[in-house]
């Protein structure tokens, strides 16, 4: 029996192959001497080259699937997942979140235009008639502020230092909040980006009002400071995860030249690390709202720290060009 | 052995050109994944619950705040990043997926990349979270209509259901992040049941070419599997259809050696590049032989006559075969007659061919273990 001495002979190398993959799978390449480590991509290719004669040869429908699925695990561990992950994070920051960012700047500015026209939409309308505001504004998020607050009410938001007690939860709440919203603008890009426009259409709509009440009693640059502190990063990070979610809605509507299925997963790839860097802006943005908003009462200061902010972010993104390294 | 149907089959063609034929997993895996990492979920964030409360107690009032932030946070990561961090790691796989036989791989046989694994999560958004908002959201404030909250459903299922109808089973997230979801192997190498044990059954050539690579697999699957009374029916009919004589007590012995001898004779074949893939997958040699010829018979030709004839026996021309019968008769000094042409064609052709592969085999035995 030729064939079963063929298995005989070579069963001690697939179960070596077998117990190191078990052991990097389980914790790290670290985990593996040097002899090991050697030994990997050589029994990789001799059961690959088993596999070929086995499927060739041998009717052992069990040896066979065995070699497929122990070939299989071996080529994805040394081919198919990426490590180093203190690389990974560097290669991120200081290129692939930038650059991808970099790349939907039509996006951006498009996202950029539908919140201000909401903005202004939501401005005029309650302008018109005031009770377009309660039709804007959920209940809860209102706290009490409409056309019928009085100044002094609305004023004490902009300067309430009540909340000090519980000023962290408060940004965590912001946080994850505003995260899940950006999230689900982006996820619905899928939607060929019409939900996305939509909601960011409404955003700026709730802003508008807001705006308009207060500009009504003569508060409008108060309010405008009060907004600016954490503003400009969160509604940055807003309008990116919609620039995102709109990239996927049109790569899918308009491939061009490319398949849809490659333009899908080109678009997938820019907006993932795009909305990474959108949870961590908008975990800053939470900070900033949750403590600096409450602690720094005044005006100037509180435009400073906004502006200084998306001046940090613009420049971050579009003046830092780093050439990725090797490939 | 739901790995076995091959439309499931995917090419995936390492860098050395073997192609490792990934089997993409079913709907139903998918879905029991999904729902034990469900639990997972919501286990997770009970003991979280638990713990948070705990502190509260147990530490008093100082310890409020952070253990709500914490709590607020484990939430978001929990929620966010449970799927994206365990498929980022070597096993590209969710707890749920590793207890289903299940990883992720991306499309194109390449590395699956973090932005991948974060796109395909990513777009759980709209696929799960959205509805299951949807319907708490209705049914909980009652200011969203029963119409509206249909609609949303119906709208948000048309990304639930996307597997169903694509053929690669791809998930919303899996097209925009160019992954696909794929069964993992069975661990362990079984036994081969052809060890040699010694045999008191021996099969003939004919008894051998009755079944093909299918009917081997499943009668593999048989001895390994199946109960003593499925065992004993596939003996009996295997018995019946090779037309065995004599008693048959060891059952397992009578399989296990047909096993091995069929193996056996089925991989003689391969090595020829002969594959037979069912008891349906007529071949020439096997038809059952009433002639029998000498060494010295068949000696007379050689690989170019051997061609030849097997076009002959694939023409449907009665006089070329006349004729053709006539010339080796009369080459090989046949002395009886020949009553049945086709079977006498047929016959010297099998025999012809088994002399000259029998050759063939023993160079490719050599090859092998010289590899």
């Amino acid at each position: 029996m030729s064939l079963a001495t063929f298995r005989a002979e070579r069963e001690e190398d697939w179960a070596r192959l077998e117990s190191i993959l078990d052991r990097v799978e389980r914790k790290s390449p670290k985990a593996l001497d040097d002899d090991d480590l050697f030994a990997l991509p050589v029994l990789y290719r001799a059961t690959l080259s088993s596999l070929s004669v086995a499927r060739a040869t041998s009717l052992d429908r069990g040896m066979v699937d065995y070699l497929e699925g122990l070939s299989l695990r071996a080529y994805l561990y040394l081919y198919g997942i990426e490590r180093g992950i203190g690389t990974r994070i560097a290669q991120f920051f200081l290129i692939d979140w930038p650059g991808a960012i970099r790349s939907l700047w039509i996006e951006t500015w498009v996202a950029f235009a539908l919140l201000a026209a909401g903005t202004a939409a939501g401005y005029l309308l309650v302008q018109s008639d005031p009770s377009w505001f309660s039709a804007l504004m959920p209940g809860g998020m209102a706290e009490g502020r409409g056309p019928d607050a009085s100044a002094a009410a609305l004023k004490s938001i902009l300067y309430s230092k009540d909340g000090n007690n519980f000023l962290g939860p408060f940004a965590a709440t912001l946080f994850t909040h505003n995260a899940q919203i950006s999230l689900l603008c982006f996820a619905l890009g899928f939607a060929f980006g019409v939900p996305t426009m939509m909601l960011v259409i409404y955003n700026g709509a709730m802003l508008g009002a807001l705006m308009q009440v207060y500009a009504a009693k003569g508060l409008g640059v108060q309010l405008a400071a009060w907004l600016s502190i954490h503003g400009t990063t969160e509604l940055y990070a807003i309008i990116l995860s919609a620039a995102a979610g709109m990239r996927i809605g049109t790569a899918i509507a308009f491939p061009g030249a490319k398949s849809r299925m490659t333009a899908a997963r080109d678009a997938g790839h820019i907006g993932a690390t795009a909305m990474i860097g959108v949870v961590i802006m908008l975990g800053v943005a939470g900070l900033l709202e949750g403590f600096a908003r409450q602690l720094v009462n005044t005006e100037v200061m509180r435009f400073t720290i906004g502006g200084a902010m998306l001046v940090l972010w613009l420049s971050y993104f579009y003046l830092l060009r780093l050439a990725p390294r090797g490939v | 052995m739901a790995y076995k149907s091959r439309d499931m089959r995917r090419r995936l063609v390492t860098p050395e050109g073997v192609d490792l034929g990934v089997v993409l997993g079913e709907i139903g895996q998918r879905v029991s994944a999904f729902m034990l990492d469900s639990l997972v979920l919501i286990g997770a964030l009970v003991v979280m619950t638990l713990i948070a409360l705990f502190g509260v107690f147990g530490v008093g009032e100082a310890a409020f705040q952070p253990i709500v932030i914490l709590w607020l946070l484990g939430f978001f990561v929990l929620r966010n990043f449970y799927f994206i961090i365990m498929e980022m790691r070597p096993r590209a796989a969710t707890l749920g997926k590793r207890w289903s036989g299940l990883r992720v791989v991306a499309r194109d046989g390449g590395r699956l990349t973090g932005d991948a694994v974060i796109a395909r999560n990513l777009m759980r958004e709209i696929e799960v979270f959205l509805p299951l908002s949807l319907l708490a959201g209705g049914g909980a404030s009652g200011t969203v209509d029963g119409y509206t909250t249909l609609f949303g459903l119906g709208w948000t299922g048309i990304f639930l259901l996307f597997p169903f109808f694509n053929a690669d089973r791809l998930r919303v997230g899996d097209l925009l992040a160019g992954t696909w979801v794929i069964q993992t192997r069975p661990k362990k190498l079984v036994e081969d049941l052809s060890v040699a044990r010694t045999s008191l059954f021996t099969f003939t050539a004919d008894q051998l070419s009755t079944y093909g690579v299918y009917e081997l697999d499943t009668l593999d699957n048989v001895i390994r599997n199946s109960d003593g009374l499925a065992r004993s029916m596939v003996a009996q009919t295997i018995i019946d259809r090779i037309r065995w004589t004599s008693d048959v007590t060891d059952i397992d012995g009578f399989l296990t050696a047909y096993y091995t001898q069929l193996r056996a004779h089925l991989e003689g074949g391969l090595l020829l590049g002969r594959r037979r893939e069912s008891k349906h997958d007529a071949t020439l040699s096997t038809a059952t032989s009433n002639f029998s010829f000498t060494g010295a018979q068949l000696g007379v030709y050689g690989e170019l006559e051997y061609e030849k004839l097997g076009e002959v026996l694939r023409m449907n021309d009665a006089d070329a075969r006349l004729r053709v019968v006539q010339a080796i008769i009369n080459k090989i000094g046949w002395d009886s007659d020949v009553a049945d042409v086709d079977g006498f064609l047929k016959s010297y052709y099998a025999a012809l061919r088994e002399r000259h592969e029998r050759g063939l085999f023993a160079k490719h035995e050599y090859l092998i273990h010289h590899m």
